[in-house]
């Protein structure tokens, strides 16, 4: 899971279906429209929904100026796990593949060829191997200023297992999945193979090619020339992306020319300016992404408060909010500036995890009261209303694979799960069904619910999670404390919490594996640590994820995923709280372009000023 | 009790109609009557001693006044009364004084939250109170090396910055509550937890109050007497000195109630106090104060609360003034 841009994270679902019912609307607004799940919506008018964003650029040249209150965690693209970081490092690294800017699911090659497939042979051996093949004439930025080869990219998946580079997903997607990864710190890999300086092979230890290439869209996948990189790797932690970069992407930090040192362009905490990256060339891309980079410089501002920034955008000019705008920014825009805000579906999800491990939530009765009594409805009222997310109903959130198989937005057809306000009546009868004749909790058990405090949004969906726990009749022992140590104490199997509210997950790329395994497979669950924190282990469900991730074929393996997801519903192991929609604002004489896949962010490879 | 000769009135302008009387006649007045005829002339005592009344009936009668305006339970939560964006609203016909995030009524969260202002500032300044007067007067009265440890566990506790020492204890108790006995906590989380910080970092004035005035007392030529004709010591300090100690008592207390209520806001302001969702006078300050950084000034949260709060803390101040000057007309301010 990367880590989202704080303030609450906000995603999408039912808003790209009312979109595109709303194109061709006109921009006065005008009557209000109903969701898929019944959710009362605002007007919403055509080009306020990113999913119908014109990639065509505007004018070349000019500077954008980037609003952030937050600064940047790790520019290594081989460290890189932050949504905000993302921004930056895919303007200034080539992955292998990169997912086209207006779509969740629409691969590219970006520093490949081609993506590989097994109609094209770049999937072989029945999914155990992929041949990828890189572009010829791909250059390192200044000072290296040498041609990328495939050994610079297999240095660059290597070094993810290096300790010293700490990747975040490297456990996730590839050390047990490359073959001789598993005891990796950062040298070769038998597995990975380059028998030409524009090929790459990776034999896989299953059948899950289709995984790996996705995860080679990852920022890991980036070539780094390893004369540079490989001494700065020795430090603990590594010292590249610290004080020396290099770039292959159409920008670089400035001052990288000046031996890969980027401390005239980047001063952590205060600002970073990228300039254009000379050796960079638009005729080494083989498409469909093929960035225009019409911007010379972009030059974003660390700090300040998002209430200050956000309105300062919404009325300047060239300027983009890197944040999560406020919810009276987004009220201000919708209102005032609707061309200078879009909403981005499929920015992730929330959920409450119960304790499926020990009592009272290990009962599934019990489990499914709590499903069909929490108020979804009024937690995305608390997360800025309609137009910030929709009622979640399911564990794959919109614009993955194996969302609509698992029911689109209405979710699958259970009886606790088709009330997105919540129903005391349907509840009670669960409660029932648990052994409690009154309706109502009449058990020992003090229900633990650790949730964070971090802004009034979540304060206020805690204080409902809480009322729609006690009217089950739980004793609720509610510890409101900062998202850091509640991730932690939930993350924590020994400390036995029996519900995590408002826990975020953001996808890493257009797989459900990526969202359900982490979080509801039982070999996530280790002693000290798990993202699993509802602690599930269901043997069928992990029966049909593993099912579904083995499954070459895209469609039948979206269909399997939507299978494990109907059945996760089925046992409640967790409740899904909302789908999230990703504001972002710009300035009117911006032509923005955001990521969809990566909350809206702004590419600024693709952003120009009109 | 002795308490010395009464007050001696003589007839004079302004003397009260109960107590008419003939040119030149002497009457003595007890110091209760005393007390009484001179608080009832501080006009401005009077009327912050009614206030404190009301507010004393509303905080105790708080449902039935919440049930007699019709206003919804003060946890009852309603998004539907949010905005389109999820803000909060303001006063209509429905909710006279708006709504918060979370569509509780904000009157009849104020309703309940001098409830629970009064609750925790009166409970934890008699307690305070207790714990103070039996400290000082075990101080006072016994001296010596008795004297000496009490006096400097208050240093150690004066020492402490009080919102801070409030911080910590409220932070520790926050989850499983504080001093387990038995598998149970004494201490527990919420109202409890901060009754028990109101009553540690409050004792000590009283405490010091007390012990002055024991020391003093017990040099005085009545409590020689007590001891000359046998008295024991606890007779000596229950029916000699401590009655001569009530009267700054009461003052002190008086003055320590408001003390205590802020800091009880101050508390649920920082948020380590009561716990949402009940409803307190400081947590809505604070979290209309959120809702300000969040770009969504949410004013009735903030201004309602804050004026019932300045309302009860100005009455119990002015009447403090007043029972001073009706208590210690001779004292200095």
């Amino acid at each position: 899971m990367r880590t989202r841009r704080s303030a609450a994270a906000i995603a999408v679902a039912g808003v790209l279906s009312l979109a595109v019912a709303a194109c061709g609307s006109s921009n006065s607004g005008g009557g209000s429209s109903s969701g898929t799940s019944g959710t009362p919506k605002l007007p919403l008018k055509a080009g306020e929904n990113a999913a119908s964003e014109s990639i065509t650029p505007g004018k070349k040249g000019g500077t954008l100026n980037v609003l952030s209150s937050e600064g940047f965690q790790y520019l290594d693209p081989g460290s890189s796990y932050f949504a905000l970081d993302y921004g930056v490092v895919y303007a200034t690294q080539r992955p292998l593949f990169t997912f086209m800017p207006n779509s969740q699911t629409q691969l590219s090659p970006d520093l490949a060829t081609v993506i590989p497939t097994a109609s094209n042979g770049g999937i072989t051996d029945g999914g155990k191997t992929v041949t990828v093949h890189i572009q010829p004439n791909v250059k390192f930025a200044p000072p290296v200023n040498r041609t990328v080869t495939s050994q610079d990219v297999a240095f660059a998946i290597e070094r993810m297992a290096n300790p010293n580079v700490g990747n975040g997903y490297w456990g996730s997607y590839f050390q047990s999945a490359i073959v001789g990864a598993a005891s990796a710190k950062g040298g070769p890999i038998s597995g990975i193979q380059t028998p030409n300086s524009t090929t790459l092979v990776i034999h896989l230890t299953a059948t899950v090619a289709n995984t790996i290439v996705q995860a080679l869209s990852l920022p890991g996948s980036a070539p780094v020339p390893s004369s540079v990189v490989a001494p700065l790797d020795k430090h603990a932690p590594t010292k590249y992306g610290v004080t020396q970069l290099t770039a292959t992407g159409p920008y670089m930090i400035q001052g990288e020319q000046n031996g890969n040192n980027i401390a005239s362009g980047y001063t952590p905490g205060k600002s970073l300016t990228l300039v254009r990256n000379p050796n960079w060339s638009a005729s080494t891309y083989a498409g469909p992404y093929k960035p225009p980079a019409s911007l010379n410089q972009i030059n974003i501002s660390i700090g300040g408060s998002p209430s200050v920034t956000g309105p300062q955008v919404l009325k300047g000019s060239d300027m983009v909010e890197f944040d999560t705008p406020t919810h009276a920014t987004v009220q201000e825009a919708y209102q005032h500036y609707p061309s200078q805000i879009t909403f981005t579906t499929g920015a992730g999800d929330h959920y409450m995890t119960l304790n499926n491990s020990k009592p009272p939530f290990n009962n599934v009765n019990l489990r499914r009261a709590v499903y069909a009594n929490l108020n979804r409805e009024a937690i995305i009222k608390e997360k800025g209303g309609a137009l910030t997310g929709e009622p979640g109903t399911h564990f794959i959130y919109p614009g993955t694979a194996g969302f609509t198989e698992a029911g689109g937005y209405p979710g699958p057809n259970y009886p606790w799960a088709i009330h997105p306000s919540g129903d005391l009546a349907v509840a009670k009868q669960y409660m029932k069904k648990a052994g409690y004749p009154s309706g109502k909790y009449t058990g020992s058990a003090t229900v633990s619910v650790v949730a964070s405090d971090n802004g009034q949004d979540e304060l206020a969906i805690n204080q409902i999670v809480k009322q729609d726990l006690t009217q089950l009749g739980f004793k609720v022992n509610l510890a409101q404390v900062d998202q850091s140590v509640m991730y932690t104490k939930c993350q924590t199997p020994k400390d036995e919490v029996d519900a995590c509210p408002s826990g975020g997950w953001l996808r890493d790329f257009n797989d459900p594996f990526s969202i359900m395994y982490p979080t509801l497979s039982a070999a996530a669950i280790t002693p000290t640590v798990t993202e699993n924190f509802g602690q599930v282990k269901n043997a069928q469900l992990d029966s049909l994820m593993t099912k579904a991730h083995t499954t070459v074929n895209p469609t039948q393996a979206a269909n399997l995923w939507g299978q494990a997801d109907r059945y996760a519903v089925d046992q409640a192991v967790s409740v899904p709280e909302d789908f999230d929609n990703q504001p972002n604002v710009f300035s009117s004489n911006v032509k923005w372009v955001g990521d969809l896949w990566d909350e809206g962010e702004v590419n600024f490879s693709y952003t120009s000023l009109k | 009790m002795s308490t010395g000769a009464p007050d001696i009135l003589l007839g004079a302008e302004g003397a009260p109609s109960s107590f008419e009387l003939a040119a030149g006649e002497i009457v003595a007045l007890s110091p209760r009557q005393l007390f009484w005829r001179r608080f009832r002339a501080d006009r401005v005592a009077m009327a912050s001693a009614v206030v404190i009344m009301v507010v004393v009936l509303i905080a105790i009668l708080a449902p039935v006044v919440v049930h007699l305006f019709g206003l919804p339970d003060p946890e009852q939560q309603n998004t539907n009364l949010l905005g389109a964006f999820g803000q909060a609203t303001g006063p209509s016909g429905h909710d006279p004084l708006g709504v918060d995030s979370l569509g509780e009524d904000t009157l009849s969260r104020i309703i309940y939250g001098i409830r629970i202002s009064m609750l925790i500032g009166v409970t934890g300044t008699v307690l305070a109170a207790l714990l103070g007067t039996i400290v000082g007067l075990a101080a006072g009265f016994y001296g010596r090396w008795l004297d000496t440890l009490l006096m400097r566990i208050v240093d150690v506790f004066l020492a402490f910055p009080v919102i801070v020492l409030g911080l910590g204890i409220a932070d520790a108790c926050s989850i499983q509550g504080c001093l387990q006995i038995g598998g149970h906590s004494v201490i527990t989380p919420g109202v409890v937890t901060v009754i028990f910080i109101i009553t540690i970092s409050s004792f000590t004035y009283i405490a010091r109050i007390v012990r002055g005035q024991v020391l003093s007392l017990r040099e005085k030529e009545f409590i020689e007497a007590a001891h000359s004709l046998g008295a024991s010591n606890r007779r000596i300090l229950f029916r000699e000195i401590l009655p001569n100690v009530t009267t700054p008592l009461i003052v002190y207390s008086s003055l320590l109630i408001p003390v205590n209520i802020l800091l009880e806001a101050a508390l649920a302001f920082l948020g380590v106090g009561v716990k949402p969702p009940t409803p307190d006078l400081g947590a809505m300050i604070s979290s209309a104060g959120g809702d300000l950084l969040n770009g969504n000034p949410a004013w009735w949260n903030m201004i309602f609360p804050g004026v019932a709060l300045l309302i009860i803390v100005l009455a119990f101040n002015l009447l403090g003034d007043g029972l001073l000057d009706a208590l210690n007309p001779k004292g200095d301010r």
